[in-house]
């Protein structure tokens, strides 16, 4: 991702994360898989960024994780919302709404 | 969470680093096999995989910075640095760790004694929303009454107003069997079954007490035992269920109350609680009978009602009240908070003294700590400038001027560990050693003691509060200041000051700006402590109007015996004549009471014209309350209580029952009937009947005046009414026996008194003297004096050590300028002389700013001392006395060390 994409990004680490976890528990490969899938070339997203916000949002509370054997019979840390997670999800996701209608508006309107 | 997390991932740091180890490859894996999937040879594929990833090493430092281990890691890097650093200096860290171990152990014992005394308590009664109910009138001898049975259970149906009310009275009577083995006088409590209820209390085993239990005069002897007397009894398991002698009647114990419960009471209780069924066997009265008043009642306001929304009910529960009860009573109810000084009293206790004395004692404690800080902050500035220069070097090298002080900080918070470590051991010790001087004395005394545990976890959190507080106010100021960008000054700076010494020797430096406060705030404490010492000295040698010395007191308890009254005043005649017999007719006396013993005999006593002094709107005659004893010929001059007007009892009025109805009141009760005119001849009335009749044939005629015993340290004596003993036999008997040296001499007033009445039981052979030191307000001002006069004590230390140390290293920085002087001709006796002006003339301005902080203090103490604090001046001129002493010394000796030094050898070392 480019630069410029980059600082556009900035502020959504966590609304990534939790986005990537709606449907089913994922492990940090998983996730990023997850968030490339959707465009690889807007949304990427560094390792160096994915595992301390990780770190950040299990000691909100926000996700948990646990070890479990993947499809391929290895050992990885799965990822997982916990309730608050989900709850703060629905709030991101709303703000990320209005925020992008809003803006929106502004460019349409420019 | 984040801390907690951090902690945990600290002390597992091997299983979670390894995790970390096992995600990080798991994903570059992963990573790796993209790139082969799209064609690349493995190895160049991990290469490519690598590049993306960004570094593992950096990853992973970045995830630990988001478990706080870094922020943990630096913590820890602190503590070792400070621990090496304090190392480094013996000295100062161990006189800082005494220091605040001092200022911070005085707080501890202060807040634990506030705990006890004040706070739970009030939090307590709070809580379950308690109130006394009281009544007053406005006629002026006496406002206050007690409440009949009837009158309380008429309160507790006021249910708009009262959710609950129980009743409650105490006494003193024997307990337990035996002659005087197991037999003791002690206070019972007597309470109605909601009593326990509304305070909000579950038994520890067994079961409180049952409504029918309760109700008046009911007669169903159980009792349930206070939680120390089951320990004293050595917690038997079959106790529940034993029975228990109370003044002859055998109780079954049916439950012990909790640890530490002691009714209303702060601090003392009693032995045993009897259903309030059971009161009329003790108190000998009909709680049947509206006009028998003897009760307290205490109550719950209904739910959601506040005391102002109560008070505002009160008048049309007063109306309902007596509309039931009394219909030509003219009290009105109050209610207030529910007294925990004393276990009983007939009037709404003023608790603003406690709370007045826990407020100052706290204040004053808090004035130590901050001396303390005061002294470490100077400390820390002296030792801090020494360091400045390594300082300087660390903050141009690149270090934050928050990570220094945070260094620094974490340095003073490691010496406040210490300090507060040593304090509260310091502090469990004199907790213990007060504790000890209590037992022993409540040993011999009528109540239950409660001794809670000292160092629980409130206390811990208390020390620790005191510790941070300590931490913050000593350190943040002169690490503030240390690390003031000023780099080249004082990277230029020579070890021992340089530049900065003769900043620090300027008058107005932060370092003498603290010797001063210091100074200011020592003086406000010395002369509190003084006065409350001064107070103290007063109440333990005023005049008590007796004379306790070269007597021996024995307690003769008739009313477990099954005498009636004139086979008891016979007996206590028989007595008294062979005791005179064996000990000498001027050696020997009795009484129905004794001073400084736990007394609650009162008589209504009403002048002859009382009918005709009548309120006027309300018809009761005028009365006095008075304390009331008997006793027999020769106690005056047994007691050596003064007589100022006429005389007192001759032998017929002493040994005739029927002889003269005379009386000798005090001169409390005589200036209260009769003002100025002449008491002697005047006649009185001692109950309202014979008042009533007009039978002048049945009242007393004043034949003496005597001076008032005080039996109270801190209160005036009440009014005091004397009588023979004859006239009204008391069933429990004080002898007073003169005897040269009354220790020695219980051994045999003991034998002689078991052989001459093997009846009646024998509760106390003691000294008279040690009923005073024993009393509990002679306690209460034993131990003001011991922890007020320790508190002036450590500030005085406190002052000294500090201006010691500072002026002690001023004056070492300044061995260059002083030896340059000393070469160019001038005499170590003129440096001497300016460095102790300079000394002095700080201590002046200190003392100064002292004075006015002590005269406010002064104006504070003065509404809640003792009588006795009069030469306010000279204490004060003698607290700055001393002070300024301790500080021309503190300056004389290191200043007279420094000028002694070799000039030559001083500046060859330069």
């Amino acid at each position: 991702m480019s630069k410029k994409k980059n600082s556009l990004l900035q502020g959504t680490v966590d609304l990534l994360i939790l986005s990537s976890l709606r449907t089913e528990d994922r492990h940090g490969w998983g996730i990023q898989q997850r968030i490339e899938q959707l465009d690889s070339h807007v949304l990427t997203l560094k390792q160096g960024s994915l595992y301390p916000a990780l770190v950040r949002l299990g000691d909100q509370g926000l996700i948990h994780s646990e070890w479990r054997m993947t499809e391929n019979g290895r050992r990885a840390k799965y990822y997982g919302l916990t309730p608050a997670g989900r709850e703060r999800l629905a709030e991101e996701v709303a703000q990320w709404r209005a925020f992008s209608s809003d803006l929106n508006l502004l460019i349409e309107g420019a | 969470m984040k801390l907690f997390n951090a902690l945990a991932r600290l002390f597992g740091r091997r299983r979670v680093e390894a995790e970390m180890d096992e995600e990080m490859q798991f994903h570059l894996e992963h990573l790796t096999e993209r790139y082969v999937n799209r064609g690349l040879a493995p190895a160049a594929a991990r290469r490519a995989a690598l590049r993306e990833f960004g570094g593992i090493d950096q990853t992973k430092e970045e995830v630990r910075d988001a478990w706080g281990a870094r922020l943990l890691q630096d913590l820890a890097r602190d503590l070792r640095y400070a621990v090496l650093s304090l190392r480094r200096t013996p000295g100062f860290t161990a006189i800082a760790v005494v220091t605040l171990a001092l200022g911070i152990s005085v707080n501890t014992v202060m807040f634990a004694f506030v705990r006890d005394a004040v706070l739970q308590p009030l939090a307590r009664n709070d809580a379950r929303n308690l109130v006394a109910v009281y009544t007053s009138r406005a006629d002026a001898d006496r406002g206050w009454r007690y409440f009949s049975y009837p009158e309380v259970e008429a309160l507790a149906e006021q249910t708009d107003v009262f959710a609950n009310v129980a009743a409650y009275t105490f006494d003193v009577t024997a307990i337990g069997t035996g002659r005087d083995q197991n037999l003791q006088r002690r206070v019972v409590g007597m309470v109605s079954h909601s009593y326990f209820d509304l305070l909000g209390v579950t038994p520890h085993a067994g079961r409180f007490f049952s409504p029918d239990e309760s109700r008046p005069n009911a007669s169903i002897p159980v009792a349930v035992a206070d939680y120390g007397y089951w320990e004293r009894a050595g917690q038997p398991a079959n106790f529940i269920g034993s029975t228990v002698r109370v003044k002859q009647r055998d109780y079954t114990i049916v439950g012990i109350a909790p640890r530490g419960f002691l009714g209303l009471s702060s601090s003392v209780g009693p032995d045993l609680w009897l259903p309030l069924g059971e009161a009329h066997h003790i108190v000998d009265g009909d709680f049947d009978n509206p006009n028998y008043h003897r009760l307290s009642p205490i109550a719950q306001l209904a739910p959601g009602l506040s005391a102002e929304a109560a008070r505002a009910r009160l008048p049309a529960v007063t109306q309902n009240l007596w509309n039931q009860t009394a219909p030509n009573e003219d009290r009105q109810l109050l209610i207030g908070a529910p007294s925990t000084n004393d276990l009983q009293d007939d009037q709404p206790n003023d608790e603003s003294f406690m709370g007045l004395f826990a407020t100052l004692s706290l204040g004053l404690s808090a004035v130590v700590l901050v001396v303390a800080c005061l002294n470490l902050a100077n400390l820390l500035l002296a030792r801090g400038a020494a360091r400045r220069k390594e300082i300087a070097v660390r903050l141009s090298l690149g270090a934050s001027r928050f990570r220094i002080v945070r260094q620094l900080v974490t340095e003073t918070f490691l010496l406040a560990l210490m300090g507060g470590t040593l304090g509260l051991l310091l502090s469990t010790w004199v907790d213990h050693m007060l504790m000890q001087l209590s037992a022993d004395a409540f040993a011999v005394s009528q109540f239950s003691f409660n001794v809670r545990p000292f160092v629980d976890t409130t206390t811990l959190l208390a020390t620790l509060g005191f510790s941070a507080f300590a931490t913050l106010v000593s350190s943040l100021g002169p690490a503030l200041r240390l690390t003031r960008p000023s780099l080249i000054t004082d990277i230029k700076a020579t070890p021992e000051g340089g530049a900065d010494a003769s900043r620090s020797g300027r008058f107005f430096s932060l370092s003498n700006l603290l010797v001063v406060a210091q100074i200011a705030c020592s003086l406000a404490l010395l002369f509190s402590a003084a006065l409350f010492l001064g107070s103290v000295r007063h109440a333990r040698h005023a005049d008590r109007g007796f004379d306790p010395a070269q007597q021996v007191v024995a307690n003769l308890d008739y009313r477990i015996t099954d005498m009636d009254t004139e086979q008891i005043a016979a007996r206590q005649q028989t007595v008294l004549t062979r005791l005179r017999e064996r000990y000498g007719a001027d050696a020997v006396a009795t009484a129905s009471n004794i001073p400084y013993n736990f007394d609650l005999s009162r008589r209504s006593v009403y002048p002859l014209d009382a009918l005709a002094q009548a309120n006027p709107e309300t018809g009761e005659p005028r009365r006095q309350r008075a304390g009331y004893t008997t006793v027999s010929g020769g106690y005056f001059d047994l007691l050596d209580i003064q007589v100022l007007r006429g005389r007192t009892f001759n032998a017929t009025e002493s040994t005739d029952p029927a002889g003269p109805r005379v009386v000798v009141i005090d001169q409390q009760l005589a200036t209260f009937l009769y003002g100025d005119a002449d008491p002697i001849g005047q006649r009185l009335y001692l109950d309202k009947e014979a008042l009533n009749s007009g039978d002048t044939r049945l009242s007393h005629e004043v034949i003496g005046v005597v001076r008032s015993p005080r039996d109270h340290v801190f209160n005036e004596p009440p009014a005091r009414l004397y009588r023979p003993l004859v006239q009204d036999p008391s069933p429990n008997l004080f002898v007073h026996l003169r005897q040269p040296d009354p220790i020695a001499a219980l051994p045999d007033v003991r034998r002689t008194l078991d052989e001459l009445e093997p009846l009646a039981p024998l509760l106390a052979v003691r000294p008279l003297a040690s009923y005073v030191e024993q009393h509990l307000s002679t306690l209460v001002i034993e131990i003001c004096g011991l922890v007020f006069g320790l508190l002036g004590a450590i500030a005085l230390v406190l002052a000294v050590a500090g201006v010691y140390g500072v002026k002690a290293h001023q004056i070492a920085r300044r061995t260059r300028e002083i030896g340059i002087r000393l070469a160019i001709g001038a005499s170590p006796r003129r440096v001497v002389r300016q460095i102790v002006r300079q000394g002095l003339a700080q201590a002046a301005v200190g003392l100064a700013i002292g004075l006015g902080l002590a005269f406010l203090a002064g104006q504070v103490l003065a509404s809640m001392l003792l009588q006795g604090t009069s030469g306010q001046s000279l204490m004060l001129l003698g607290s700055a006395a001393v002070l300024a002493t301790a500080v021309f010394l503190a300056t004389w000796i290191p200043a007279r060390r420094a000028a002694r030094v070799d000039p030559a050898v001083t500046l060859k070392s330069e």
